[in-house]
């Protein structure tokens, strides 16, 4: 046994300390001595990686439109809230947009900036 | 004040208005005011619940039931008071109760309409355990008033239904309620928990408004354990200043009257007080030994946890050591509902329901998914090997409940109404669950709300932290004094 351990274990606890103070002491003793004697500790940082917060979270984008114009041309097709800013869950028509362009069945042209649909002979028409 | 709320003052014993001043009757008594009497407005509408909790990281009964939107009670120290106090949609509201043929109907697997249909299909389907009584007395004078809980009662008895009264009314023990009990008695599908927060009368009239005498509720406990069923001292709030002045002679008549369990949890204030809340603050401190009560809270409780202030283990380790013991020593189980020294439930169920009840297995019938069933396996385990565990989220929010993935109860939750519309309706229980698991600021993180007794260590393969067991101080000292950690 090292010398820390000795006064370790030689040592009363707080909780001790306070108990040997609070013998047959009043209420409004005890709880004065509570708050010289009972403070809590301070939790140790986390400094490890951090944590994905919720799966929701990684769902969750959020969409810059250029102009007033495309604003309220989105807003025609998706129901936006305005409850705490500018939001929507009714994104079915991107969805199938999104699952459209994965499977081929439209492509979109960067260079003319539209959409074209593509047949099975691998055609493309524009929309 | 109105006829039926002074007389309803001058039931309670003449002192009242020596030990308590007209101010705190008076606040006491708010929800009775408001209401001008104790009688249901059969033209008021209905009150919604069932009502999943927002406290279900650790609780084992999320289905919480109260028959009436009020309590007629006027317990100084009531947490539920200050939700409703400070509801706005509240605010103009008399006395309401459920429809009860509506919760007939979805208890017998008939609903009526789609929350119904919800309850049946995660709860009642599988007899999950009812807890009536969460913030409300199902047993007040609301209830002798109305009936309204009477029929329901019968109809949970005939289905066998488990449920957890949670009570200190005394409406339970007018005749026809006895005779109702005592019919179920055999099958043992009811459990009682009785409130209690001092053993001596007149201090309990200091802090408890127009409610039975604590011999009252000594006297109800005996007769329902006499009758069989599973009984429990619910010694919340645990008032530090109230509670401990008569803790000793408490345990004991509660033992002599027949409990099998203990459920503790210490008195907690809210920094957001309101005009009646600063009211009963004041009072409070003048019977618990502070001049500033919030300032006494703020003091003693840890920041992490936020502005719920629940003080810290250090001041609650005599008290709670001593419930401890007393337990072990008389195989009681023991709940602790406190997030501090929770990691000492005998059972995975901090209400103090039993892990195991032969006589009826229904009554087992409550969530394992969750920190509180977790904390006890790994203290268990800690003190029986000598190896701290570690704890993963899949593991404790397993697939045991399928309430957690259902969209129906987002609304449930607290936290969604801070939330914009497209994110509330994509919440589940167990988005928001793992949002608090993974957000080391959240007051409800797991190492935030049992202040260090789990400690992040790492990332698991789906970037949720893993949290260890932390063995501490007090354990080493409690083990060296003879005191059995593995239970």
């Amino acid at each position: 046994m090292g010398i820390r351990d000795y006064f370790k274990n030689k040592t009363p606890s707080r909780v001790e300390r306070f108990a040997a103070l609070a013998e047959g002491a009043s209420n409004a003793e005890k709880r004065r001595l509570e708050r010289s004697l009972l403070k809590p500790d301070t939790l140790t940082p986390f400094a490890g990686d951090d944590p994905a917060q919720s799966s929701l979270e990684n769902r969750t984008v959020k969409i810059v439109l250029p102009t007033d114009g495309s604003m309220e041309l989105f807003k025609q097709f998706f129901k936006v809230s305005s409850y705490k800013g500018h939001n929507t869950r009714n994104i079915d028509i991107i969805v199938a947009l999104l699952e459209a362009l994965d499977r081929g069945t439209i492509r979109y042209d960067q260079a003319s900036k539209t959409l074209n649909f593509v047949d099975d002979q691998g055609t493309e028409y524009p929309l | 004040m109105t006829k039926p709320v002074r007389r309803l003052i001058s039931l309670t014993t003449k002192e009242q208005n020596i030990l308590c001043n007209e101010e705190i009757i008076e606040e006491g008594m708010k929800w009775v005011r408001r209401n001008k009497g104790c009688k249901l407005d059969p033209e008021s509408g209905n009150y919604t619940s069932p009502r999943i909790s927002s406290e279900v990281m650790d609780c084992s009964m999320p289905m919480t039931f109260d028959h009436f939107n009020f309590c007629s009670l006027g317990c100084t120290y009531c947490f539920a008071y200050f939700f409703k106090s400070n509801n706005p949609a509240t605010q103009h509201l008399g006395l309401r109760s459920v429809n009860v043929n509506h919760m007939i109907n979805a208890l017998t697997g008939n609903p009526s309409e789609a929350r119904g249909r919800l309850m049946y299909d995660h709860f009642y389907s599988k007899k999950f355990l009812l807890h009536w009584g969460g913030l409300a007395d199902p047993f007040c004078n609301f209830e002798r008033s109305n009936t309204i809980g009477y029929e329901l009662i019968d109809t949970l008895g005939q289905l066998n239904y488990p449920t957890l009264f949670s009570f200190k009314g005394n409406t339970i023990l007018d005749d026809h309620y006895i005779e109702l009990f005592q019919r179920y008695a055999s099958q043992s599908n009811f459990a009682f928990q009785i409130s209690m927060v001092t053993g001596d009368d007149n201090l309990a009239k200091q802090v408890e408004i127009g409610v039975p005498s604590p011999g009252a509720r000594l006297r109800a406990i005996k007769i329902l354990s006499d009758m069989g069923y599973w009984t429990i001292l619910r010694l919340r709030p645990f008032i530090i200043g109230v509670t401990d002045l008569t803790l000793d002679t408490l345990l004991e008549q509660a033992y002599e009257a027949g409990i099998q369990g203990i459920s503790t949890e210490f008195f907690a204030l809210d920094a957001r007080a309101n005009v009646g809340m600063k009211k009963r603050y004041d009072w409070l401190s003048k019977l618990i030994g502070v001049d500033d009560l919030m300032g006494y809270f703020k003091d003693l409780s840890p920041s992490e946890r936020g502005g719920y202030m629940r003080l810290n283990r250090l001041v609650k380790e005599a008290y709670i050591k001593k419930i401890y013991k007393f337990c072990i020593e008389r195989n009681l189980t023991l709940g602790i509902s406190d997030p501090d020294f929770k990691e000492l439930c005998t059972s995975g169920s901090c209400c103090g329901m039993p892990d195991d009840f032969p006589r009826n297995r229904l009554l087992e019938n409550w969530s394992r998914s969750q920190l509180t069933y977790h904390l006890k396996r790994l203290r268990q385990q800690y003190h029986r090997t000598g190896s701290a565990q570690n704890l993963h989220f899949n593991e404790v929010y397993d697939d045991e409940q399928s309430f957690l993935d259902e969209f129906g109860f987002k609304n449930d939750h607290v936290s969604v109404t801070s939330m914009c519309n497209a994110e509330r309706y994509q919440q589940t229980y167990r988005i928001i669950i793992q949002r608090h698991w993974n957000n080391l600021k959240s007051p409800a993180n797991p190492r935030n709300y049992f202040h260090g007794k789990l400690i992040p260590i790492g990332l698991d393969s789906e970037s949720n932290l893993i949290y260890r067991y932390n063995p501490m101080e007090y354990e080493e000292r409690w083990v060296s004094e003879g005191i059995d950690l593995t239970i």
